[in-house]
């Protein structure tokens, strides 16, 4: 633990000359906790404590009206792998991750890569990237919801007609639902990540870029030779969080339908919403409890193999120091 | 949602409040004489004594009691009172809130509002920790109907609240747009012409044929005022969940489906968006109308559409119940026997009849009903919604309520908006609904 690390530590202030040295005063030598006591103290009690009494509720049958809480075991657990709501949920988030990730780092890259050239009003550009991400969410999402109203006069079904398709039901439909959401999600964070990347490629050498403009190189593989490889670990980590970011999706599902179900037949009910139902409408905080560890789990587990994934991509690229041959 | 938008009613005029009532509660002494031993006596409170009485409430109660002047009428007849409250507007925030106070056992306000459908939660699984209202010195002072007082009651028979509000049903719709359908739009003819569910329904398709247009908002509205009518809804009288096989959820189910398959509903999502806009713009004709409804269509309708929309009462006499709250005191409140003597004040006959008359809620108390037979509504074409309601208040069931009707209500809701929406078979939808609440509360 960091306790450990930072009590450890070697720097003391020196004793008062004035006094024998054999033993500090007991204020002096609780002098680092105190320092660090205001975090800690916070994190025990907002950040620890409800994480570790989640865990302990997730085996109790907790009614949120009221009552004791009465332990059941792995009851709670067992329940929620039986539930078929629970994979559905599971799935959607996927499906909805996937459908919002994939296309808003790719995105993110290409603009990135835009504004990394010396243009006219830089700044300008910049700063109108930010600007989603600086927008309420729920403001947002509202707005969002009546553009992809089931009328045939929503804004969304309207540019469709222009395109000569048929009106589309955005909510009632599965997987027009989740695009929808997608849309709402790749429009509130591609200018964030968008601005990351673009520090992470100022990190790149500039020569890099002239000494391939020099060999002929087009702005296009200047990007995949040098920005590219360059970025790795930024992208890494845009990555792990928006595989956070997806998992614990829920604003934006939650208001873009009514309520906590996600639509007539679930289709757009991540698993957030799926955990907040069991909470808040259904009031089985034990469940909704159980719901929250496994999540938990999940995310860690997915990002650890990304992480995974990625030192195995970077451990292929030096050259290997013996002579026995490459991993491929 | 099926529990949104209350606290919004209607009405018109003015009235005074008459302090004779709540002078005369204050002199009835400790106690009832009613079935079951209240477990301690409260007496009238010291009149000398300044106190404070603080109020949790939730959806403009309380507002509402304050724009019908009934906080300053009690002031001036205690001057020893002060009332500090507090108001969030969504039901659901505040049972959270509220909940999370019970179980940790502070942050309870003197008065706590509670809203109809957390009152099985309170009867049956709060009940140590609420006042039984017998043991105050205004136990018998309000008279309410069976379907009110009952919900708030525990199998005991202890009380744990003053009814404020009501929602008994009626059927709200466009007159306009049933004239423009050449059917009747006088809410006498209709009436005639609307026997029962059966002919609601054919003036349903004849109005989709003539127009073009949908007959009734939602099938979840219509599934909500078919059910409000029926002796017993999810649970039966001994407190079991009986919604798979009892003679209620199922057909009315699968007439609320028929309808939706068939085309009548206008496929909105109760409290949405859409749904407010199309009140406005007449994109169904009627909808399931809880006596708080009225505030809302007129919020959302605007004054453009002043004398589009009338009332009628449900067919065949029927009465139902749609919403509503109670006001309720915490077991270890310290100020309990006053803040007895405020609640019972503020939910009195004289004091929800000035409340309604000045717009605001309709009353549930039994002598306020009596009091506002009389009203009319100009906007609603002069309807007289004190008759209408208060007929349907009387003639209401008293439905045994359970824990999880929320859960009850909103997946078969939702298998009602798959067949809309989506297509599904009814059957299917209702099977899946099954499944759901196997899952949730199984």
């Amino acid at each position: 633990m960091a306790v450990d690390t930072l009590t450890r530590g070697p720097a003391r202030p020196a004793a008062p000359r004035s006094r024998p040295a054999r033993r500090r005063p007991l204020g002096e030598r609780s002098a680092p906790y105190v320092y660090i006591a205001p975090f800690f103290i916070l994190f025990g009690a907002f950040g620890l404590f409800p994480l570790l009494y989640t865990v302990w509720l997730s085996f109790y049958e907790y009614r949120l009206a009221g009552g004791e809480p009465e332990f059941i075991g792995l009851e709670n657990y067992a329940w929620l792998f039986g539930s078929e709501s629970f994979y559905n949920a599971l799935w959607k988030t996927f499906t909805i991750g996937i459908l919002s990730t994939v296309p808003q780092l790719i995105m993110a890259l290409g603009l990135a890569h835009l504004l990394n050239y010396n243009m006219r009003v830089r700044s300008f550009f910049r700063i109108s990237m930010i600007m989603p991400y600086a927008t309420s969410l729920v403001a947002a999402t509202l707005v969002f919801a009546s553009i992809f109203a089931n009328t045939p006069g929503g804004l969304a079904n309207v540019v469709l007609g222009l395109l000569g398709m048929e009106p589309v039901a955005w909510t009632a439909g599965n997987w027009t639902a989740q695009i929808a959401i997608a849309i709402i999600v790749t429009w509130h964070w591609t200018g964030y990540n968008a601005l990351i990347y673009l520090a992470g490629m100022q990190s790149i050498g500039k020569e890099l870029y002239e000494a391939a403009a020099i060999d002929g190189a087009s702005r296009f593989s200047q990007f995949v030779h040098v920005t590219l490889p360059g970025l790795r670990p930024t992208i890494l980590f845009t990555i792990v969080l928006s595989t956070i970011g997806a998992t614990q999706l829920f604003t934006e599902p939650f208001l873009f339908g009514n309520g906590a179900g996600g639509g007539a037949l679930n289709q757009y009910q991540v698993v957030a919403m799926y955990m907040y139902e069991m909470a808040f409408d259904i009031g089985r905080l034990g469940r909704a409890s159980a719901i929250a560890v496994v999540v938990l789990a999940l995310v860690i587990l997915l990002v650890l193999i990304n992480t995974g994934l990625a030192s195995l991509r970077t451990r292929e690229r030096p050259l290997p120091k013996t002579t026995t041959g490459g991993t491929r | 949602m099926f529990i949104t938008g209350r606290g919004k009613a209607a009405g018109a005029a003015a009235g005074l409040v008459a302090a004779s009532l709540l002078l005369s509660a204050c002199g009835g002494g400790g106690g009832s004489a009613e079935a079951g031993s209240p477990p301690s006596a409260l007496g009238t409170p010291d009149a000398s004594q300044p106190v404070t009485i603080t109020v949790d409430s939730f959806g403009g109660i309380f507002a509402n009691f304050e724009k019908a002047g009934l906080l300053d009428d009690y002031k001036e007849l205690h001057p020893n009172v002060t009332i500090e409250y507090t108001e969030v507007q969504q039901e659901d925030d505040y049972w959270t809130a509220l909940t999370t106070k019970l179980n940790s056992g502070s942050g309870l306000a003197d008065i706590q509002a509670i809203e109809i459908s957390r009152a099985a939660l309170v009867t049956q699984q709060q009940q140590d920790q609420w006042l039984d209202i017998r043991s105050t010195a205004v136990a018998d002072a309000n008279q309410y109907p069976p379907a009110k007082q009952g919900a708030i009651t525990t199998e005991d028979g202890a009380v744990l609240g003053f009814g404020t509000d009501a929602g008994p049903m009626a059927i709200c719709y466009r007159n306009d747009k049933l004239e423009e359908a050449g059917l009747p739009s006088d809410a006498e003819e209709l009436s005639q012409v609307i026997t029962d569910w059966d002919a609601y329904e054919e003036v349903g398709r004849q109005y989709v044929e003539a127009t073009g247009e949908p007959w009734m908002d939602a099938a979840s509205g219509y599934y909500r005022l078919l059910t409000s009518v029926q002796p017993e809804r999810n649970y039966d009288a001994e407190g079991e969940p009986t919604y798979e096989t009892n003679a209620t959820v199922k057909p009315s189910f699968d007439r609320a489906a028929r309808v939706g398959a068939e085309g009548l509903t206008a496929k909105l999502e109760q409290f949405s968006q859409p749904w407010n806009t199309a009140m406005n713009t007449g994109d169904f004709a009627t909808i399931a109308c809880p006596a708080w409804m009225l505030g809302y269509i007129k919020q959302q309708a605007g004054e453009d559409n002043a004398g589009n929309w009338s009332v009628m009462p449900l067919p065949q006499g029927l009465g139902g119940n749609w919403g509503g709250s109670y006001l309720s005191i915490p077991v270890d409140s310290p100020n309990a026997a006053a803040a007895a003597q405020l609640a019972q004040f503020l939910t009195s006959a004289e004091s929800e009849t000035k409340e309604f008359e000045a717009g605001l809620a309709f009353p549930s108390n039994s002598g306020s009903l009596e009091q506002i037979a009389d009203v009319t509504d100009e906007y609603f074409n002069d309807a007289p919604i004190g008759q209408i309601f208060s007929d349907s208040f009387r003639a209401a069931p008293d439905q045994p309520l359970g824990v999880d009707d929320g859960a009850i209500d909103q997946a078969i809701g939702q298998a009602l908006t798959s067949v809309e929406s989506n297509g599904v078979a009814p059957e299917e939808a209702w099977q899946s609904a099954l499944s759901t609440l196997e899952d949730q509360i199984g």
